[in-house]
Protein backbone atom coordinates (compact mmCIF):
# COMPACT_ATOMS: atom_id res chain seq x y z
CA UNK A 1 0.00 0.00 0.00
CA UNK A 2 2.83 2.29 1.03
CA UNK A 3 4.67 1.33 -2.13
CA UNK A 4 1.71 2.28 -4.26
CA UNK A 5 1.38 5.57 -2.37
CA UNK A 6 5.11 6.30 -2.83
CA UNK A 7 4.88 5.54 -6.53
CA UNK A 8 1.86 7.82 -6.94
CA UNK A 9 3.65 10.60 -5.06
CA UNK A 10 6.69 10.11 -7.24
CA UNK A 11 4.57 10.22 -10.39
CA UNK A 12 2.84 13.36 -9.15
CA UNK A 13 6.21 14.97 -8.44
CA UNK A 14 7.42 14.08 -11.92
CA UNK A 15 4.24 15.54 -13.45
CA UNK A 16 4.56 18.73 -11.39
CA UNK A 17 8.21 19.17 -12.30
CA UNK A 18 7.42 18.47 -15.96
CA UNK A 19 4.54 20.93 -16.05
CA UNK A 20 6.64 23.45 -14.20
CA UNK A 21 9.49 23.04 -16.68
CA UNK A 22 7.06 23.19 -19.63
CA UNK A 23 5.52 26.43 -18.31
CA UNK A 24 8.98 27.86 -17.77
CA UNK A 25 10.01 26.86 -21.30
CA UNK A 26 6.83 28.35 -22.84
CA UNK A 27 7.27 31.54 -20.86
CA UNK A 28 10.90 31.75 -21.91
CA UNK A 29 9.96 31.19 -25.56
CA UNK A 30 7.22 33.78 -25.30
CA UNK A 31 9.63 36.29 -23.80
CA UNK A 32 12.06 35.55 -26.58
CA UNK A 33 9.35 36.23 -29.16
CA UNK A 34 8.49 39.51 -27.47
CA UNK A 35 12.11 40.56 -27.18
CA UNK A 36 12.89 39.74 -30.79
CA UNK A 37 9.51 40.43 -32.35
CA UNK A 38 9.01 44.10 -31.61
CA UNK A 39 10.86 47.05 -32.99
CA UNK A 40 10.58 50.76 -32.31
CA UNK A 41 11.16 53.53 -34.84
CA UNK A 42 11.47 57.23 -34.12
CA UNK A 43 10.46 59.44 -37.02
CA UNK A 44 11.19 63.19 -37.01
CA UNK A 45 8.66 65.34 -38.80
CA UNK A 46 7.93 69.06 -39.02
CA UNK A 47 4.59 70.84 -38.86
CA UNK A 48 3.16 68.81 -35.98
CA UNK A 49 1.28 71.43 -33.98
CA UNK A 50 -1.94 69.75 -32.88
CA UNK A 51 -2.93 66.19 -31.96
CA UNK A 52 -6.15 66.31 -33.98
CA UNK A 53 -4.27 67.17 -37.16
CA UNK A 54 -1.70 64.39 -36.55
CA UNK A 55 -4.37 61.68 -36.69
CA UNK A 56 -3.84 61.29 -40.45
CA UNK A 57 -0.27 60.13 -39.80
CA UNK A 58 -1.44 57.52 -37.32
CA UNK A 59 -4.09 56.26 -39.73
CA UNK A 60 -1.68 55.95 -42.64
CA UNK A 61 1.05 54.28 -40.57
CA UNK A 62 -1.39 51.80 -39.02
CA UNK A 63 -2.36 50.73 -42.55
CA UNK A 64 1.20 49.45 -43.11
CA UNK A 65 1.65 45.73 -42.49
CA UNK A 66 3.59 45.08 -39.28
CA UNK A 67 2.80 48.39 -37.56
CA UNK A 68 1.25 47.75 -34.16
CA UNK A 69 1.09 51.12 -32.45
CA UNK A 70 1.72 54.78 -33.21
CA UNK A 71 2.31 57.60 -30.77
CA UNK A 72 3.12 61.26 -31.40
CA UNK A 73 5.23 63.69 -29.39
CA UNK A 74 4.28 67.13 -30.71
CA UNK A 75 6.84 69.16 -28.77
CA UNK A 76 9.74 67.08 -30.06
CA UNK A 77 8.23 66.59 -33.52
CA UNK A 78 8.52 62.84 -33.17
CA UNK A 79 6.30 60.01 -34.33
CA UNK A 80 7.01 56.75 -32.51
CA UNK A 81 6.11 53.58 -34.36
CA UNK A 82 6.04 50.16 -32.74
CA UNK A 83 5.96 47.17 -35.06
CA UNK A 84 7.10 43.62 -35.55
CA UNK A 85 10.68 42.67 -36.31
CA UNK A 86 9.95 42.47 -40.05
CA UNK A 87 8.91 46.10 -40.16
CA UNK A 88 11.00 48.42 -42.26
CA UNK A 89 10.52 51.79 -43.90
CA UNK A 90 11.94 53.44 -46.98
CA UNK A 91 12.73 57.14 -47.14
CA UNK A 92 10.55 57.78 -50.19
CA UNK A 93 7.66 55.89 -48.63
CA UNK A 94 7.79 58.10 -45.54
CA UNK A 95 8.20 61.31 -47.54
CA UNK A 96 5.03 60.48 -49.46
CA UNK A 97 3.16 59.31 -46.37
CA UNK A 98 3.91 62.47 -44.39
CA UNK A 99 3.22 64.75 -47.35
CA UNK A 100 -0.14 63.03 -47.91
CA UNK A 101 -0.88 63.65 -44.23
CA UNK A 102 -0.04 67.34 -44.57
CA UNK A 103 3.39 67.36 -42.86
CA UNK A 104 7.07 67.22 -43.72
CA UNK A 105 9.17 64.11 -43.10
CA UNK A 106 12.74 64.66 -41.86
CA UNK A 107 14.53 61.55 -40.53
CA UNK A 108 13.97 58.05 -39.21
CA UNK A 109 15.91 56.11 -36.59
CA UNK A 110 15.45 52.55 -35.39
CA UNK A 111 15.58 52.98 -31.66
CA UNK A 112 15.29 49.46 -30.32
CA UNK A 113 14.24 45.89 -30.92
CA UNK A 114 13.36 45.39 -27.27
CA UNK A 115 9.85 44.80 -26.10
CA UNK A 116 7.99 48.12 -26.15
CA UNK A 117 5.02 48.71 -23.92
CA UNK A 118 1.85 50.05 -25.49
CA UNK A 119 0.83 51.68 -22.24
CA UNK B 1 -38.46 72.10 -27.32
CA UNK B 2 -38.58 71.57 -31.05
CA UNK B 3 -35.05 72.97 -31.39
CA UNK B 4 -33.80 70.74 -28.57
CA UNK B 5 -35.26 67.73 -30.35
CA UNK B 6 -33.58 68.73 -33.58
CA UNK B 7 -30.22 69.27 -31.87
CA UNK B 8 -30.47 65.81 -30.34
CA UNK B 9 -31.46 64.27 -33.66
CA UNK B 10 -28.61 66.03 -35.44
CA UNK B 11 -26.04 64.92 -32.88
CA UNK B 12 -27.47 61.40 -32.87
CA UNK B 13 -27.30 61.28 -36.63
CA UNK B 14 -23.72 62.45 -36.53
CA UNK B 15 -22.75 59.90 -33.91
CA UNK B 16 -24.48 57.05 -35.69
CA UNK B 17 -22.97 57.92 -39.01
CA UNK B 18 -19.63 58.30 -37.22
CA UNK B 19 -17.93 59.66 -40.29
CA UNK B 20 -17.41 63.29 -39.38
CA UNK B 21 -14.36 65.36 -39.39
CA UNK B 22 -13.57 68.99 -39.51
CA UNK B 23 -10.26 70.65 -39.57
CA UNK B 24 -8.49 72.80 -37.02
CA UNK B 25 -10.01 76.02 -38.29
CA UNK B 26 -11.78 78.89 -36.52
CA UNK B 27 -15.47 78.62 -35.63
CA UNK B 28 -17.00 81.46 -37.67
CA UNK B 29 -14.35 82.09 -40.29
CA UNK B 30 -12.14 79.90 -42.45
CA UNK B 31 -8.60 78.69 -42.04
CA UNK B 32 -6.14 77.00 -44.38
CA UNK B 33 -6.47 73.57 -42.82
CA UNK B 34 -7.28 70.64 -45.08
CA UNK B 35 -7.57 66.89 -44.62
CA UNK B 36 -5.11 64.04 -45.11
CA UNK B 37 -5.21 62.22 -48.45
CA UNK B 38 -8.13 59.78 -48.73
CA UNK B 39 -9.41 60.97 -45.36
CA UNK B 40 -13.10 61.53 -44.78
CA UNK B 41 -14.39 64.30 -42.61
CA UNK B 42 -17.93 64.22 -41.28
CA UNK B 43 -19.23 67.37 -39.73
CA UNK B 44 -22.52 68.35 -38.15
CA UNK B 45 -23.37 71.73 -36.76
CA UNK B 46 -26.17 73.81 -35.43
CA UNK B 47 -26.16 77.57 -35.80
CA UNK B 48 -28.54 80.35 -34.92
CA UNK B 49 -28.76 84.03 -35.85
CA UNK B 50 -31.03 86.35 -33.89
CA UNK B 51 -31.83 89.90 -34.95
CA UNK B 52 -34.72 91.52 -33.06
CA UNK B 53 -37.79 89.35 -33.57
CA UNK B 54 -36.19 87.45 -36.45
CA UNK B 55 -34.46 84.18 -35.76
CA UNK B 56 -32.76 81.80 -38.16
CA UNK B 57 -31.66 78.33 -37.12
CA UNK B 58 -29.83 75.83 -39.27
CA UNK B 59 -28.55 72.31 -38.78
CA UNK B 60 -26.00 71.30 -41.35
CA UNK B 61 -24.49 67.97 -42.21
CA UNK B 62 -21.26 68.13 -44.21
CA UNK B 63 -18.85 65.62 -45.64
CA UNK B 64 -15.36 66.28 -46.97
CA UNK B 65 -12.83 64.15 -48.76
CA UNK B 66 -9.06 64.59 -48.89
CA UNK B 67 -8.03 64.43 -52.55
CA UNK B 68 -4.38 65.03 -51.65
CA UNK B 69 -2.64 66.14 -48.47
CA UNK B 70 -3.28 69.76 -49.53
CA UNK B 71 -6.58 69.59 -51.38
CA UNK B 72 -10.04 68.83 -50.04
CA UNK B 73 -13.55 68.81 -51.52
CA UNK B 74 -16.84 68.73 -49.66
CA UNK B 75 -20.59 68.91 -49.70
CA UNK B 76 -22.91 70.60 -47.18
CA UNK B 77 -26.58 69.84 -46.71
CA UNK B 78 -28.45 72.22 -44.38
CA UNK B 79 -31.86 72.01 -42.76
CA UNK B 80 -33.16 75.47 -41.94
CA UNK B 81 -35.82 77.07 -39.81
CA UNK B 82 -36.65 80.72 -40.21
CA UNK B 83 -38.86 82.92 -38.09
CA UNK B 84 -39.28 86.26 -39.84
CA UNK B 85 -42.04 88.87 -39.59
CA UNK B 86 -44.11 86.45 -37.48
CA UNK B 87 -43.88 83.90 -40.26
CA UNK B 88 -42.22 80.54 -39.71
CA UNK B 89 -40.62 78.48 -42.45
CA UNK B 90 -38.58 75.31 -42.37
CA UNK B 91 -37.10 72.82 -44.81
CA UNK B 92 -33.99 71.45 -46.43
CA UNK B 93 -31.79 74.27 -47.71
CA UNK B 94 -29.61 74.49 -50.79
CA UNK B 95 -26.75 72.07 -51.26
CA UNK B 96 -23.32 73.68 -51.04
CA UNK B 97 -20.24 72.35 -52.81
CA UNK B 98 -16.81 73.44 -51.68
CA UNK B 99 -13.14 72.90 -52.32
CA UNK B 100 -10.04 74.16 -50.56
CA UNK B 101 -6.49 74.03 -51.85
CA UNK B 102 -3.50 74.74 -49.61
CA UNK B 103 -0.98 76.18 -52.05
CA UNK B 104 1.72 77.23 -49.58
CA UNK B 105 2.93 75.47 -46.46
CA UNK B 106 5.95 76.03 -44.24
CA UNK B 107 6.63 73.31 -41.69
CA UNK B 108 9.09 73.62 -38.83
CA UNK B 109 9.49 71.95 -35.45
CA UNK B 110 6.04 71.94 -33.78
CA UNK B 111 4.85 74.75 -36.06
CA UNK B 112 2.96 75.04 -39.31
CA UNK B 113 2.24 78.09 -41.39
CA UNK B 114 0.09 77.89 -44.52
CA UNK B 115 -2.14 79.68 -47.00
CA UNK B 116 -5.14 78.22 -48.80
CA UNK B 117 -7.68 79.22 -51.39
CA UNK B 118 -11.30 78.22 -50.94
CA UNK B 119 -14.23 78.14 -53.36
CA UNK B 120 -17.78 77.44 -52.31
CA UNK B 121 -20.89 77.35 -54.45
CA UNK B 122 -24.39 77.36 -53.04
CA UNK B 123 -26.67 75.73 -55.56
CA UNK B 124 -30.32 76.57 -56.05
CA UNK B 125 -31.37 73.02 -55.25
CA UNK B 126 -34.11 73.56 -52.68
CA UNK B 127 -37.59 74.34 -53.88
CA UNK B 128 -38.73 76.40 -50.92
CA UNK B 129 -38.34 79.80 -49.31
CA UNK B 130 -35.79 78.96 -46.60
CA UNK B 131 -32.95 79.99 -48.92
CA UNK B 132 -32.90 82.53 -51.77
CA UNK B 133 -33.66 81.03 -55.17
CA UNK B 134 -30.25 81.88 -56.55
CA UNK B 135 -26.79 80.45 -57.02
CA UNK B 136 -24.19 82.14 -54.79
CA UNK B 137 -20.44 81.67 -54.92
CA UNK B 138 -17.81 82.44 -52.30
CA UNK B 139 -14.10 82.93 -52.82
CA UNK B 140 -11.73 83.00 -49.89
CA UNK B 141 -8.07 83.34 -49.08
CA UNK B 142 -7.02 82.07 -45.66
CA UNK B 143 -3.74 82.26 -43.75
CA UNK B 144 -2.93 80.27 -40.64
CA UNK B 145 -0.09 79.86 -38.16
CA UNK B 146 -0.25 76.98 -35.68
CA UNK B 147 2.14 76.17 -32.87
CA UNK B 148 2.07 74.22 -29.63
CA UNK B 149 0.57 77.15 -27.71
CA UNK B 150 -0.42 79.94 -30.11
CA UNK B 151 -2.62 80.08 -33.18
CA UNK B 152 -3.19 82.94 -35.62
CA UNK B 153 -5.55 83.03 -38.57
CA UNK B 154 -6.60 85.69 -41.04
CA UNK B 155 -8.97 85.43 -43.96
CA UNK B 156 -10.83 87.43 -46.57
CA UNK B 157 -14.00 86.10 -48.14
CA UNK B 158 -16.02 87.56 -50.99
CA UNK B 159 -19.49 86.29 -51.77
CA UNK B 160 -21.13 86.89 -55.14
CA UNK B 161 -24.85 86.80 -54.46
CA UNK B 162 -26.97 85.62 -57.35
CA UNK B 163 -30.07 87.38 -58.67
CA UNK B 164 -33.46 86.31 -57.42
CA UNK B 165 -36.30 86.35 -59.93
CA UNK B 166 -39.63 87.27 -58.34
CA UNK B 167 -43.05 87.37 -60.02
CA UNK B 168 -42.72 90.80 -61.62
CA UNK B 169 -39.21 91.96 -60.80
CA UNK B 170 -35.64 90.81 -60.33
CA UNK B 171 -33.77 91.37 -57.09
CA UNK B 172 -30.06 92.03 -57.51
CA UNK B 173 -28.62 91.02 -54.17
CA UNK B 174 -25.55 93.00 -53.17
CA UNK B 175 -22.30 91.10 -52.81
CA UNK B 176 -20.71 90.66 -49.40
CA UNK B 177 -17.13 90.85 -48.11
CA UNK B 178 -15.97 89.20 -44.89
CA UNK B 179 -12.74 90.00 -43.06
CA UNK B 180 -11.59 87.84 -40.15
CA UNK B 181 -8.74 87.92 -37.64
CA UNK B 182 -8.40 85.11 -35.10
CA UNK B 183 -6.16 84.36 -32.14
CA UNK B 184 -6.05 80.95 -30.48
CA UNK B 185 -4.33 79.69 -27.35
CA UNK B 186 -3.64 76.23 -25.97
CA UNK B 187 -2.77 76.50 -22.29
CA UNK B 188 -1.70 72.90 -21.75
CA UNK B 189 -0.40 70.42 -24.26
CA UNK B 190 -1.49 66.94 -23.26
CA UNK B 191 -0.44 63.62 -24.76
CA UNK B 192 -1.43 62.66 -28.29
CA UNK B 193 -4.27 60.42 -27.09
CA UNK B 194 -5.52 62.81 -24.40
CA UNK B 195 -8.16 65.54 -24.72
CA UNK B 196 -6.93 68.84 -26.14
CA UNK B 197 -8.46 72.29 -25.73
CA UNK B 198 -7.79 75.46 -27.73
CA UNK B 199 -9.50 78.76 -26.85
CA UNK B 200 -10.11 81.26 -29.63
CA UNK B 201 -11.28 84.79 -30.09
CA UNK B 202 -12.30 86.06 -33.51
CA UNK B 203 -12.86 89.53 -34.90
CA UNK B 204 -15.29 89.25 -37.82
CA UNK B 205 -16.17 92.12 -40.14
CA UNK B 206 -18.95 92.03 -42.75
CA UNK B 207 -19.52 94.54 -45.54
CA UNK B 208 -22.67 94.19 -47.63
CA UNK B 209 -23.47 96.10 -50.80
CA UNK B 210 -26.98 97.40 -51.38
CA UNK B 211 -29.59 95.34 -53.16
CA UNK B 212 -31.26 96.58 -56.33
CA UNK B 213 -34.79 95.88 -57.41
CA UNK B 214 -35.16 95.79 -61.17
CA UNK B 215 -38.26 95.57 -63.36
CA UNK B 216 -39.20 96.68 -66.88
CA UNK B 217 -39.42 100.32 -65.86
CA UNK B 218 -37.00 100.91 -63.02
CA UNK B 219 -33.79 99.85 -61.35
CA UNK B 220 -34.21 101.05 -57.77
CA UNK B 221 -31.88 100.48 -54.91
CA UNK B 222 -33.37 98.84 -51.84
CA UNK B 223 -32.78 101.31 -49.06
CA UNK B 224 -33.08 98.81 -46.26
CA UNK B 225 -30.16 96.71 -47.39
CA UNK B 226 -26.39 96.68 -47.18
CA UNK B 227 -24.09 98.05 -44.53
CA UNK B 228 -21.30 97.12 -42.21
CA UNK B 229 -21.16 95.02 -39.05
CA UNK B 230 -18.39 93.85 -36.74
CA UNK B 231 -18.44 91.02 -34.23
CA UNK B 232 -16.21 89.73 -31.47
CA UNK B 233 -16.47 85.97 -31.17
CA UNK B 234 -15.11 83.89 -28.31
CA UNK B 235 -14.96 80.19 -29.05
CA UNK B 236 -13.28 76.89 -28.30
CA UNK B 237 -12.13 73.72 -29.95
CA UNK B 238 -11.99 70.52 -27.94
CA UNK B 239 -10.50 67.46 -29.56
CA UNK B 240 -9.88 63.86 -28.67
CA UNK B 241 -7.69 62.15 -31.23
CA UNK B 242 -9.89 62.14 -34.39
CA UNK B 243 -12.98 63.79 -32.91
CA UNK B 244 -13.57 67.50 -32.38
CA UNK B 245 -16.24 69.66 -30.79
CA UNK B 246 -16.17 73.33 -31.72
CA UNK B 247 -18.37 76.17 -30.60
CA UNK B 248 -18.62 79.90 -30.19
CA UNK B 249 -20.83 82.93 -29.97
CA UNK B 250 -20.70 86.06 -32.15
CA UNK B 251 -21.47 89.26 -30.31
CA UNK B 252 -22.00 92.52 -32.24
CA UNK B 253 -19.63 95.35 -31.36
CA UNK B 254 -20.38 97.79 -34.17
CA UNK B 255 -22.92 98.06 -36.95
CA UNK B 256 -23.79 100.65 -39.56
CA UNK B 257 -26.62 99.15 -41.54
CA UNK B 258 -28.46 101.12 -44.22
CA UNK B 259 -32.11 102.09 -43.69
CA UNK B 260 -34.35 100.27 -41.26
CA UNK B 261 -32.61 96.96 -40.65
CA UNK B 262 -32.47 94.98 -37.45
CA UNK B 263 -29.06 94.87 -35.80
CA UNK B 264 -27.81 91.42 -34.91
CA UNK B 265 -28.34 90.38 -31.29
CA UNK B 266 -26.13 87.31 -31.40
CA UNK B 267 -25.11 84.32 -33.45
CA UNK B 268 -23.91 81.00 -32.17
CA UNK B 269 -22.52 77.85 -33.66
CA UNK B 270 -21.80 74.42 -32.21
CA UNK B 271 -20.30 71.64 -34.26
CA UNK B 272 -19.00 68.13 -33.96
CA UNK B 273 -16.49 66.63 -36.38
CA UNK B 274 -14.92 63.30 -37.09
CA UNK B 275 -11.83 62.47 -39.13
CA UNK B 276 -11.94 58.99 -40.61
Amino acid sequence: MNKIRDNLMGLLAVILVSVSNMSYTLAAESAQVNADGTSLFEIRADGLACPYCAYGIEKKLMAIKGVKYVDVNLEQGKVLVTGDDQLNFEEQQLKTLFNDSGFTYRTIKKVSTEKVSNE
Amino acid sequence: MKITKQICLTLLFVLIKSNFAAAHDPVFSVGPHVLFKDGIELHGNISQNKSGDDKKTAQTFAMKYGITGDWVAGIDLPYKQIKENNEQLSGIGDIELSTKYRFWRKDSLAQQESVAFLLKIKLDSADNKVTPNAVDSLFSLAYGFESIHWYRWASVRYRFNGEVNQDNYTLERGNKTFVDLVLGYRHTLNGYRDPDMVYMVELNGEFSQRNFQRDNMNNDQVNDSGGEAWFISPGFMWTLRNMAVKGGIQLPIYSNLNGAQQDSDYRFKLSIEWHL
